[in-house]
């Protein structure tokens, strides 16, 4: 499991480097959030480009990082692929988080400026 | 047919693998795997988790089909049975709640029912007996 990040003004990115985010990695993805949570700016987008999979315990590793971020800290998600779309929309997880077609568009999302 | 000895998720990931490898080898497309991953990932998953000692012992026995769309399997296990309660309740957890009381989990069940064309548990001879037929 590898996450790059990169701060730009009030925005943390963070790309997870790895294909799936399924019962195997999620405690290692919750290992790697949870430092980047400690000196999170207001906003947080999780961009899923690489991602092929994610499976239940996948799900709930990102819902974990929600709460690892805490209230003053919006997480927001993009680029999702077919599969993974179809889980957040199954599970009705869609509703939970804002989604973005792509990470341009969630940078210019709500908090921008 | 696949056999899978469950020692852990890795091992569960590795038989998603062999058994998407076989699909594609048989000349489907990537994109009819789509569903059937996810369902059989949240039912090994389950097994690898729930099932006890017993499934680190003796593998999950899979046997599956494609034919016209159909994607047909049965998972055989000698783990513990499965909770009453999961099938055929397939409620999604609820999400109308504080972020602190989102569920981290539970959706397991909920993925399989909702994209299977067909779900049938048995308990056989101390044995679990899952039977799924999903149209792709």
């Amino acid at each position: 499991m590898q996450i790059s990040q990169k701060k730009c003004g009030d925005i943390l990115t963070l790309l997870v480097k790895t294909e799936r985010i399924d019962a195997a990695s999620a405690i290692a993805f919750k290992d790697l959030i949870r430092p980047a949570a400690q000196t999170a700016p207001p906003r947080v987008i999780l961009d899923l480009s690489k991602v092929t999979f994610v499976d239940s315990s996948g799900l709930g590793a990102i819902v974990n990082a929600k709460k690892a971020l805490g209230p003053a800290t919006r997480l927001d998600l993009c680029t999702l692929s077919g599969a993974v779309d179809k889980v957040f929309k199954l599970t009705r997880m869609d509703s939970v988080f804002d989604i973005y077609p792509g990470l341009d568009q969630a940078l210019s999302g709500p908090s921008a400026g | 047919m696949h056999l899978t000895q469950p020692e852990d998720f890795l091992s569960v990931r590795g038989a998603l693998a062999g058994i998407r490898d076989d699909f594609l080898h048989q000349g489907h497309r990537a994109e009819q795997f789509l569903k059937i991953e996810m369902v059989l990932a949240e039912a090994l998953n389950n097994i690898a988790e729930h099932g006890g000692p017993s499934v680190h012992d003796s593998p999950i026995i899979i046997k599956w089909q494609y034919e016209q769309g159909l994607f047909s399997a049965i998972l055989n296990d000698k783990g513990h049975p499965y909770p009453a309660a999961v099938i055929p309740d397939t409620d999604n957890p609820r999400l109308d709640v504080t972020d602190i009381d989102l569920p981290e989990g539970g959706f397991g069940w909920h993925i399989i029912c909702q994209l299977c064309d067909t779900v049938r548990y048995q308990r056989i001879a101390n044995q679990n007996q899952l039977a799924i037929g999903i149209r792709t």
